[in-house]
């Protein structure tokens, strides 16, 4: 495992560290926009997502000195993200996981479905519009790369559920663009 | 993997650069943010460089209340930071608070020096920095046992820290000793 931060952001991370608001800048410049779209699929407004991801950055820049270099300075910036954003759902109850019904949205395949002809911005707003519980488990498996125990941990769920969650996510999700596909087809 | 969620990850970098947002006014906020907390932490240390004939003669007495006072029990119970959401954690948190504030006068903390003591006041400051944090999550997100252990264990970690600083010490005592033995 890498001790050390990589020597190209080494260099901005001391920089920001001796309180230089232009490396800070640099800083929050490269990570904004991804750490932006990570949180507003997950929280869906945009102004909540933009009070998470000045929390971030807030966090970013008080821990920084804590940040060793054990991952990229991008995923570590990610992970606070991630948190925070998880944080602020959290603060009014628990996430809220709708019931799967197992035999239909699990046994039966889903539908046929031909994405590659998908523009993103469908599939973004799509996410956007899943039920919060699923659209959770769905953003951190397949989008930023999480394990279902992982998931488990973090949400307080279990690994099935976190598992039939992402399942139901992903038939609402070809159900949804299916029929974006036919309103404008 | 289905072909839709093979599409998503091929193309996940453009999912990113979707949404417009107000960069410049997160950006000023965050500044402003950061700014009042710096000024905050540093507004202590501002006055005690401007006046630090007045900031000793302070200290003094400082130390000569506590000394006098250190020792009587009180009875009714110190209203720390962790007590005032779990009242049943007073006394503990109060034994804490009482003995990491006797270890920080027997270190003279505020006199250590910043070049050899330095990555230890760091982590006592990033400590005091996390101990906010959480007790500012348990006004957002309300009281939990996670929360309530994490707090607790910012006093104990704080009091390893201050053990290891007085080992240190006691270290570089012994080595300076045996150093003036020697050259005798």
């Amino acid at each position: 495992m890498n001790a050390h931060p990589r020597p190209d952001e080494q260099q901005l991370i001391q920089e920001c560290l001796a309180g230089k608001q232009a490396a800070q800048w640099q800083l929050y410049k490269k990570y904004a926009k991804a750490m932006y779209h990570t949180v507003v699929r997950m929280v869906v407004q945009p102004s909540d997502a933009e009070d998470i991801l000045q929390d971030t950055f807030v966090k970013v820049f008080q821990k920084l000195e804590a940040f060793k270099g054990e991952s990229t300075l991008g995923a570590w910036i990610k992970r606070i993200a991630i948190n925070t954003a998880l944080s602020h759902i959290q603060k009014n109850g628990r996430i809220r996981f709708l019931q799967v019904q197992e035999q239909y949205d699990l046994a039966v395949p889903p539908p046929s479905f031909e994405a590659s002809s998908m523009d993103m911005r469908s599939i973004h707003q799509a996410i956007k519009q899943l039920p919060e519980g699923c659209r959770v488990v769905f953003n951190l498996y397949l989008l930023e790369g999480y394990q279902h125990q992982e998931i488990a941990q973090i949400l307080h769920i279990s690994e099935s559920t976190s598992k039939s969650q992402y399942q139901r996510a992903r038939r609402l999700l070809q159900q949804s663009l299916k029929k974006n596909l036919a309103l404008s087809g | 993997m289905d072909n839709l969620e093979q599409h998503i990850r091929n193309n996940r970098a453009q999912l990113d650069q979707i949404e417009a947002f107000d960069e410049g006014a997160i950006w000023a906020g965050l500044q402003q943010e950061l700014t009042q907390q710096k000024q905050a932490r540093s507004g202590w240390q501002l006055q005690i460089g401007r006046n630090w004939q007045w900031s000793i003669a302070a200290s003094i007495a400082l130390l000569a209340a506590a000394w006098l006072f250190w020792p009587q029990p009180t009875h009714q119970a110190a209203q720390g930071n962790i007590a005032q959401y779990f009242p049943e954690l007073a006394a503990q948190e109060q034994a804490y608070q009482q003995l990491i504030a006797q270890k920080e006068v027997e270190l003279k903390i505020e006199q250590l020096s910043p070049i050899q003591f330095g990555d230890l006041l760091d982590e006592l400051q990033l400590l005091d920095d996390l101990h906010e944090d959480h007790l500012a999550d348990i006004s957002k997100f309300g009281e939990n046992q996670r929360l309530m252990q994490a707090l607790i264990k910012y006093y104990e970690h704080k009091i390893r820290i201050l053990e290891h600083i007085s080992k240190e010490i006691e270290k570089q005592k012994n080595h300076d000793k045996l150093n003036h033995e020697v050259s005798i």
